[in-house]
């Protein structure tokens, strides 16, 4: 229900913009946005100029304003579930009409393009609206769909459990974790940390098969390097470069692609079963 | 011709009000220098007083002190040491080199520098130059710019403070 509500607004908001201050063929709501979370994306036909690429949709749908349009996308990757083909685009890629020709699809974009925040990010999203079947209609001059479009997607700052800085890093960077003790509510045995309480455990990943972990999870609140420091308020940080903690473990032609990590406390174990890792996705630059 | 004197009405005494102003402009007297010796500017030694990272991608540009890492309060923290005959030396005790084990020193430009250029056996550092740096300046940013494809991701900022020179 509480979703549906967020979408609502989220629309409403999108009307309120689309119509009287944004001129953007497509944007996205909210903005910032956070990878995880839901958000909306608008494409408005209205913006929309034929003939540009042998487009000519936005004719079409003032001769036709009630067909149904899909979305069709390539960047920061395909959907994870498909555009389906050019001539016949999947039925979950159809596009809710909001206004007139103005077109929105909620979704969260991590799931719905299989990518992590970064990825995101650094691509932003190209797209285009189509008809279902996007080549040229009969009685029109150009292919059944918009030009190519493109949103560049703000990061939303982290008010997270965990957060992680910089949004785009290199396994040489500098890259801070942040706990936010007073957000945990999955597991009791980690409210209330004292200033000394809280580690991390820390899993390198070079590739699916390989990865090496700088202490195993009995080990943790041994090594020094693993303690998060205490901010105060129940926020503990710590900041690293992966690529020279976990050196003396990798060959030298071994690169790390991923962080994963879970938070430690000593004499806390998690239930049984894996443990909950967070993914810190590191950029390959060569 | 009624909208031709009005034209000529409106237009004449702008032009007369410019040229009286152009008038009222003091010529300018003596020589205005050579510029600013950029070389001479970094001859010197130079110790770090700040190290930043600031993320690109944040929506505000966050930024992060991480000092720490460099400046222990124990340890003398790293001094770069620029020489005449183009030659620079690194000395550090504590914190990651970004600066090689010392060579020839060199901007891209030596009359307008953007970058400095670092030479030493093993590798060539080239950095960006926070800001002109004159020869009573007493300190110097350096700034680490980090690309990933067409995406810029950090910036380090190297501030220092002129120790001798």
């Amino acid at each position: 229900m509480k979703t549906r509500t967020n979408t609502l607004c989220a629309l409403v908001l999108g009307l309120v913009i689309g119509t009287s201050t944004s001129a953007q063929k497509v944007y996205v709501l909210p903005s910032p946005t956070d990878a995880n979370s839901e958000m909306t994306l608008f494409i408005d036909m209205n913006q929309s100029e034929d003939g540009i690429q042998n487009n000519g949709l936005s004719g079409i749908l003032d001769a036709y304003p009630d067909t149904a349009v899909y979305l069709w996308t390539w960047d920061p990757s395909g959907p994870a579930a498909g555009n389906g083909d050019w001539d016949n685009s999947a039925s979950h890629q159809e596009l809710n009409k909001v206004g007139p020709k103005l077109y929105s699809m909620t979704f969260v974009p991590t799931e719905y393009y299989g990518v992590d925040g970064p990825q995101l990010f650094s691509r932003g999203i190209s797209c285009l609206a189509k008809l279902r079947n996007g080549m040229e209609a009969e009685g029109f001059p150009f292919e059944a769909k918009s030009e190519d479009m493109h949103v560049d997607i703000i990061p939303k700052l982290c008010d997270a459990r965990l957060c992680v800085f910089p949004e785009l890093r290199e396994p040489d960077d500098y890259i801070t974790i942040t706990y936010d003790n007073t957000k945990e509510t999955l597991y009791e045995g980690l409210q209330e940390m004292g200033e000394d309480d809280c580690y991390i455990y820390l899993l390198g990943k070079v590739d699916a098969f390989t990865s090496v972990e700088l202490s195993i999870e009995s080990e943790v609140t041994q090594n020094p390097d693993l303690k998060l420091q205490s901010l105060g308020d129940g926020r503990f940080r710590t900041t690293l470069i992966p690529e020279d903690l976990f050196a003396p473990l990798l060959a030298e032609d071994q690169v790390l692609s991923e962080i994963w990590y879970y938070i430690v406390r000593e004499g806390f174990s998690y239930p049984p079963g894996p443990p909950p890792f967070e993914i810190i996705s590191l950029l390959d630059c060569d | 011709m009624k909208r031709k004197q009005h034209a000529i009405n409106v237009a004449l005494p702008l032009v007369l009000a410019s040229l009286f102003l152009w008038g009222c402009k003091p010529t300018t007297e003596g020589e205005i220098g050579d510029p600013f010796d950029k070389v001479q500017g970094m001859m010197g030694t130079w110790e770090l007083s700040s190290f930043t990272q600031q993320d690109l991608n944040s929506p505000v540009k966050e930024t992060r002190d991480l000092s720490a890492f460099f400046i222990d309060g124990v340890s003398t923290p790293i001094q770069l040491t620029f020489q005449e005959d183009r030659t620079y030396n690194v000395a550090i005790e504590t914190g990651k080199n970004y600066f090689g084990e010392g060579g020839t020193w060199g901007f891209d430009d030596d009359l307008y520098p953007t970058f400095l250029e670092l030479y030493s056996p093993a590798d060539t550092l080239s950095y960006n130059l926070g800001g002109m740096v004159r020869e009573f300046d007493q300190s110097m940013r350096i700034e680490y710019r980090r690309e990933c494809g067409n995406a810029a991701t950090n910036i380090y900022t190297f501030e220092f403070n002129r120790i001798n020179g």
